[in-house]
């Protein structure tokens, strides 16, 4: 069964943007990933998946079950930290996961068992009762991070987990992510992240699939390829860019060309979509 | 009902505000006490025991109120309504427990109001039940209006304004530091819309302050009861 499953789903909003697009999507594996620009539409696939908003039309399901039909099923599996998800600043992130925890339904021995579980796991153990708006902004969103992982649910809705985490917090955040037994599907800006953590990735833009597969099926195309920036007709910014056969482009060398392999980057662009930063 | 939700939400938003922010509660009995003290000097102590019931269902009726503000900032800019939404949680729940998030820290000015109205001779604890009662119905009624607002809200900016000029119009305006027969009856029925208001007269009439009514008891179960509904079904909680 897969983990979410969309059918043209499309999701119109009040002031007549169009962040679904007839979206078909089928995401299977323990970690999956949405990959995809600002306003791709990551976010509001991940709030109708999560039963946080509805569709317009089309049809999307979560282990099979439908969401405006199952949605209290749903919820009941799974556990969602929304992308611009912040603590309150004047409780601690013990008081936080306790109280997420009791919301999922858990006692609260058992909450407060977990809750220090999972704030040992993301690296909050020292801070797990200071006021949250003495932590960083890092900290901040391994509290929610930590809230989604200790719910222990079959389905964990990450969107965009670590935004903002420097190096070390942000492996710390994929070593929990690895760690647990649900299935993931997390949204992310950060190619290495995708290729790091997951198993299948989904490349959308403008509400439309446009890539799905494991790292190495997105890779077959460019298989043998390299990228060579300063020549091309693919433009980002003021960057041209090609993808040559790596013996013509030993010839490019020191013809002022920039010779990189390829990675999860170039199926991005070549999807259809620029990179951003 | 999720009662192990509740209460652990009004442990994590109202104990942790009255354990680490003080000044709420300075701030939500200031203006009940600057009033008192205001009605104090005016009357020359005449109308002390008006200040106090008044003041009792004010500190409760503001501090519901300036929930919108709450559940605006939660839902728009912290977003843990969204997250609370993908739970098994429902409004209510979540209303709840704000609400009792809220009566945790507006329990401090109760106490306060409890304890003048006890010194004067004014209460007396086997009036207590109807008088937790009538405050009981201005929290429930006053929380599920601020809910409903407050979900409709667009931005967070407009949340702060609006709980202040309902708190003046529920808590200021109202008969809660005068006798409310004073007032001409087309004002005074008016003025029921605001479930302080039948609040206050519930209290003036029990306590003898003022002539003994029944009907604005009506209007306060009926006013809590249709709020609640309201809460329920027009809070925007899915989106």
């Amino acid at each position: 069964m897969s983990v979410v499953e969309t059918i043209d789903l499309t999701k119109v909003y009040e002031n007549g943007v169009r962040a679904l697009d007839s979206l078909n999507l089928r995401l299977e594996g323990k970690i999956s990933c949405v990959l995809g620009r600002n306003g791709a539409g990551k976010t509001t696939l991940m709030r109708i998946l999560s039963t946080q908003l509805r569709p317009t039309s089309g049809r999307a399901y979560v282990l099979g079950l439908d969401v405006m039909e199952k949605a209290e099923e749903i919820r009941r599996v799974i556990s969602s930290i929304p992308q611009e998800a912040k603590p309150m600043g004047i409780a601690s992130p013990f008081e936080h996961v306790v109280m997420y925890l009791t919301a999922r339904g858990v006692s609260i021995r058992e909450a407060m068992e977990r809750a220090r579980r999972s704030l040992k796991e993301v690296g909050l153990w020292d801070f797990m009762n200071t006021p949250t708006d003495e932590l960083s902004g890092g900290m901040k969103r391994k509290v929610m991070v930590a809230m989604a992982l200790s719910a222990e649910t079959e389905v964990v809705f990450l969107d965009e987990p670590t935004t903002g985490l420097d190096p070390i917090s942000r492996m710390e955040v994929w070593s929990a992510i690895r760690s647990i037994n649900s299935k993931v599907l997390l949204t992310t800006h950060y190619m290495e992240e995708a290729e790091q953590l997951c198993h299948r990735i989904a490349i959308i833009d403008r509400g439309r699939l446009k890539a799905e597969g494991t790292v190495e099926d997105l890779l077959k195309p460019l298989q043998g390829k390299v990228r060579v920036e300063g020549v091309g007709d693919i433009r980002i910014g003021k960057i041209s860019i090609s993808y040559v056969e790596e013996h013509r482009a030993r010839e490019m060398i020191g013809k002022g060309v920039t010779i990189r392999p390829v990675s999860l980057e170039d199926v991005f662009i070549l999807s259809g979509v620029q990179v951003e930063d | 009902m999720r009662i192990r939700f509740i209460v652990t939400f009004a442990w994590f938003y109202g104990w942790s505000s009255l354990k680490r922010g003080p000044t709420y509660i300075i701030s939500y009995l200031s203006l009940p006490l600057s009033l008192l003290f205001l009605v104090y000097v005016l009357s020359q102590g005449r109308l002390v025991s008006y200040s106090i019931l008044g003041g009792l269902i004010s500190v409760i009726a503001s501090n519901s109120l300036s929930s919108i503000g709450d559940f605006a900032f939660m839902r728009l800019e912290l977003r843990l309504q969204d997250l609370l939404v993908a739970t098994e949680v429902g409004p209510l729940d979540y209303m709840a427990g704000l609400m009792l998030g809220n009566l945790l820290f507006s329990s401090p000015g109760v106490l306060v109001y409890l304890l003048m109205g006890y010194l004067i001779g004014l209460i007396k604890s086997f009036t207590l039940p109807l008088l937790m009662g009538v405050l009981l119905l201005v929290l429930i009624s006053t929380s599920s209006l601020s809910m409903v607002l407050a979900s409709r809200l667009k931005h967070t900016r407009h949340s702060w304004g609006l709980a202040g000029l309902l708190s003046i119009a529920f808590t200021v305006i109202p008969p809660m530091y005068y006798p409310y027969d004073v007032l001409p009856r087309p004002i005074l029925y008016a003025l029921m819309l605001s479930p302080p208001t039948p609040g206050a007269v519930i209290l003036q009439s029990y306590y003898g302050l003022a002539p003994g009514e029944l009907w604005p008891g009506l209007v306060l179960v009926g006013e809590t009861v249709a709020f609640l509904l309201m809460a329920r079904y027009f809070t925007r909680w899915r989106e």
